[in-house]
């Protein structure tokens, strides 16, 4: 089944009888939402909150779910990505489910959603404002690695304690050489908290800082939510003489051509065969279809004909 | 002779689930961008005396978790059927044990009565909604910087004193620690997160 008539099945369907509206009883909805407006008001700060069993596992997206069904209403218009595409499974799943809990418009076009739920990756068009960004995350806590003491990392953030980050970027320093973290990367939000920004690649981690659109984290099995609030100073973790860097390519997406994306690489062959390609799936295709040709690309129709 | 008095509380949502979701945006919105005025688009019931916009946030926010203390007059018996029928918030036993607080701006307690949270617990810090007379005026008499205002937004008293603006202005000291507060005014209202740093004047 394409997407597109993925989509055409699921417009067809009215929303399922005996759920309420985005599955959540209104109860829950209540305790969610205010645990946002908390995170909102808190920027970086990690609220608990009483995570609900979500009909899929732990681990697949159930934190943004749960904050995407408390904020979800009629008029909203939906994307779902999983590592920057509309179309791979977790994605699709989860687009289905809030279809068919909410009957909401869906779309693969980054610029006409209001409402974007990710895994893993932040959408290469720039956001603008009102929408908002809903994260999947697996481990909200930044120091979890480095203390697995919930009530001692908790009173590292409420003293801003943080030291021991920046002895893990030295020691990845004193070993390799460089900063060798390359996604997950340790950010400082509004000068303050420390934040996971979900296993997002660095290459992404700079979208986070005054961004136009609100986002939104929410981790289900750790029951965290925290956000980043649009136009907030998000800076990551470096040293004067190591700064922070994002990471580049040899080549140009294999389809688009694009050199400032977030690329892919996919083994062709048993030969050492390969291409680099956008990951993200509706940045790439708008490329194309402005006439963006990378080495691979399919021609032209006109160029196929002469 | 006395007769038994059974009243009927105003009424609240006439569709809970749809209308509490929108006014959860409105919440959403104005929280994330302090000081932008936003418009709630539709009615809902309340038992007069406040603004519609704030008896919408406590019909969307309130509920068995969340105790309510309600501000000098605006304690009312009507308001405590209507609350305690649609919502089922039991009533704060003080002002620092509510987690949301209804307040009258021409009545205004210290704002240091109401719980803060903790450093480790920030999130305990109470929610204020505070009907004001006007979310509009010619002179601005502050500044509010932080999170969610791209530079700087010049801002009116609202029909609050000054001297409680300084209050607030002084909160931000004990960050993370604070207090989210809402000004509403008919079916307008403001945001007001912790992290706003205000300050006075030119500045």
């Amino acid at each position: 089944m394409t997407l597109q008539q993925d989509y055409a099945a699921n417009a067809a369907q009215a929303p399922l009888e005996g759920y309420n509206f985005a599955f959540l009883d209104e109860q829950t909805k209540r305790m969610i939402r205010r645990a946002i407006l908390k995170a909102v008001a808190i920027p970086g700060y990690q609220v608990p909150f009483g995570s609900r069993e979500m009909p899929l596992p732990y681990g697949w997206g159930t934190g943004g779910m749960q904050v995407t069904a408390a904020v979800i209403g009629g008029s909203d218009v939906l994307k779902v990505i999983d590592q920057g595409a509309d179309d791979t499974t977790n994605a699709v799943s989860i687009r289905r489910f809030f279809v068919r809990m909410t009957n909401v418009a869906t779309t693969e076009k980054t610029r006409d959603a209001t409402l974007i739920q990710t895994r893993h990756r932040v959408p290469e068009t720039p956001l603008h404002e009102g929408q908002i960004l809903v994260y999947q995350v697996p481990i909200p806590e930044p120091l979890r690695w480095l203390e697995p003491r919930e009530t001692e990392t908790r009173k590292m953030h409420a003293l801003s304690e943080y030291g021991v980050m920046h002895v893990k970027l030295y020691e990845d320093i004193s070993q390799h050489g460089h900063i060798s973290t390359a996604y997950d990367y340790p950010v400082l939000v509004n000068g303050r908290y420390m934040m996971r920004c979900s296993p997002i690649p660095k290459f992404d981690t700079p979208k986070l800082h005054m961004n136009a659109a609100l986002q939104l984290f929410g981790a289900g099995r750790e029951k965290r939510i925290y956000a980043v609030p649009p136009y907030t100073d998000v800076k990551p973790l470096d040293f004067d003489d190591h700064p922070f860097e994002v990471e580049r390519w040899p080549e140009a997406c294999a389809l688009c051509g694009s050199h400032d994306s977030f690329l892919d690489e996919v083994i062709l062959d048993d030969k050492g065969g390969r291409m680099f390609v956008c990951s993200d799936t509706d940045y790439c295709g708008e490329r194309q279809a402005a006439g963006h040709r990378g080495h691979m690309a399919a021609p032209y129709k006109d160029e196929a004909a002469e | 002779m006395t007769t038994l008095q059974m009243t009927t509380p105003a009424a609240g949502f006439h569709d809970p689930v749809q209308q509490s979701q929108r006014a959860f945006r409105i919440l959403l919105d104005t929280m994330a961008r302090p000081g932008r005025v936003m418009d709630q688009d539709f009615d809902c019931g309340h038992p007069g005396g406040i603004a519609p916009v704030l008896a919408a946030g406590l019909l969307t926010l309130a509920d068995l978790d969340t105790p309510v203390w309600l501000g000098e007059g605006l304690d009312t018996p009507a308001m405590r059927d209507w609350l305690r029928f649609h919502t089922g918030a039991p009533l704060a036993t003080g002002p620092g044990q509510a987690a949301l607080v209804l307040l009258d701006a021409a009545r205004m307690p210290a704002l240091d009565v109401f719980s803060l949270g903790s450093d480790e617990a920030p999130e305990r810090g109470a929610t204020l909604l505070v009907q004001v007379p006007s979310l509009h005026a010619a002179a601005a008499a502050m500044t509010w910087r932080g999170p969610g205002i791209k530079e700087s937004v010049a801002m009116p008293l609202c029909g609050l004193d000054e001297a409680l603006w300084r209050q607030r202005a002084q909160l931000s000291a004990v960050f993370p620690r604070g207090l989210d507060i809402y000004l509403g005014c008919g079916r307008q209202v403001i945001g007001l997160p912790r992290s706003t740093v205000i300050t006075f004047g030119e500045a």
